[in-house]
């Protein structure tokens, strides 16, 4: 091979890592794969009942997040500000170890317990008005299945995942954009202000075991 | 300086109302923002819906219910105090023009009465002290005259 033509080859190689790069970044808005030992330090924690043990667990390279409720509920959240519409997608891996027991829960709130929640906040400036979607993973409830949450009319429950604790990570894919005008019957008028994880026994005062990895905020 | 009690605190509908517009309005857009900014830095710090509802939303309905007795009675001790406020700046000066109209006339026997707690008591004095100079000029004039 020429000179001149290593050089083409070359500048070509480049030209495509640089826009393979470009068009990566354009893709996803933001990834969280829990690799580096400190990914977890930049959520935040908000204590509702108690605080849930969230630990990032490194296997070789890889990392993820183990999250475990001893009759406690708190969140981990990230704030990242952005259009619904621009980023609709949101990825994510899970795995339910271990769900809470609801078998004497009577009500509503008694049974507002899950093994693993995904949270999208929709903040406004009239406060009371904030939207919120969670996905959940139920073990009784359809896949898909909208569910009005205790907490208020602000916030739906998606069910993401339904079914028994699994060995293996689940990866999820959701259109959040498509599930937030179902669940609330209208398009998002705030942008997305951020997102949170959770895992939750505090109602049924049981215990429950989830892991968590591979976030992905995406173009559609 | 005689003190005379007050009897009428609403002497200048127009300019008191306005007076108690200037005061009071600022006063409660401020006290609302302040209300605002508490709860939607708190909400902000809070995020998760389970936490808004068990901690926020209780606080928020008893601070709510204090607001809504305390309310009405603070916005009426605001508007009365702006009211004697302006009472104690507006009050003299249909009392003085009054006053002054007869001064024009020809009478420098007459004094303009001040409370103790008028803005304007001091302004009010070197008025009469003025009335008492043109008094005394006036007085031998007066006397030849009345001869």
């Amino acid at each position: 091979m020429k000179r001149s033509s290593k050089l083409i080859f070359l500048s070509v190689l480049i030209l495509l890592s640089a826009l393979s790069l470009c068009l990566a970044q354009a893709v996803y808005l933001k990834q969280f794969d829990f690799n580096d030992k400190d990914a977890l330090k930049k959520w935040g924690e908000m204590v509702l009942n108690g605080k849930v043990e969230y630990e990032l667990v490194k296997e070789g390279e890889e990392g993820y997040i183990r999250a475990l409720s001893q009759g406690s509920a708190s969140a981990r959240y990230f704030r990242i500000g952005y259009k619904l519409k621009e980023y609709p997608i949101i990825n994510w891996k899970w795995k339910a170890l271990r769900f809470p027991d609801k078998s004497r829960a009577q009500t509503d709130k008694e049974k507002d317990d899950y093994a693993a929640r995904i949270y999208i906040i929709f903040p406004y400036l009239n406060f009371s008005s904030s939207k919120f979607i969670e996905y959940v993973w139920a073990e009784d409830t359809p896949i898909g299945t909208v569910l009005e949450s205790p907490v208020g009319n602000n916030v739906k429950m998606v069910v993401a995942r339904s079914g028994e604790a699994r060995e293996e990570f689940i990866s999820e894919s959701r259109n959040v954009y498509e599930d937030y005008i179902r669940a609330f019957g209208d398009e998002p008028r705030r942008s997305v202000g951020a997102i949170a994880m959770m895992c939750d026994a505090d109602s049924t005062g049981t215990s429950a075991e989830s892991l968590f990895d591979d976030i992905a905020i995406i173009r559609k | 300086m005689k003190s005379i009690k007050r009897k009428k605190y609403l002497v200048s509908k127009p300019v008191q109302f306005r007076y108690m517009g200037i005061v009071a309005v600022p006063l409660l857009v401020l006290l609302s923002g302040l209300y605002y900014l508490i709860y939607y830095s708190v909400f902000n710090e809070m995020l998760i819906p389970e936490a808004i509802a068990v901690t926020l939303l209780p606080a928020m309905k008893k601070v709510n219910m204090v607001v809504a007795i305390s309310g009405p009675i603070l916005i009426f001790a605001i508007l009365k105090l702006a009211l004697i406020h302006s009472n104690r700046i507006i009050g003299p000066i249909p009392r003085l023009e009054k006053e002054l109209d007869k001064a024009i006339a020809g009478d420098y026997t007459i004094r303009v009465k001040a409370r103790d707690k008028d803005e304007l008591s001091s302004f009010i004095n070197k008025i009469n002290l003025l009335l008492e100079k043109i008094q005394e000029r006036d007085e031998p004039g007066r006397s030849i005259r009345a001869n």
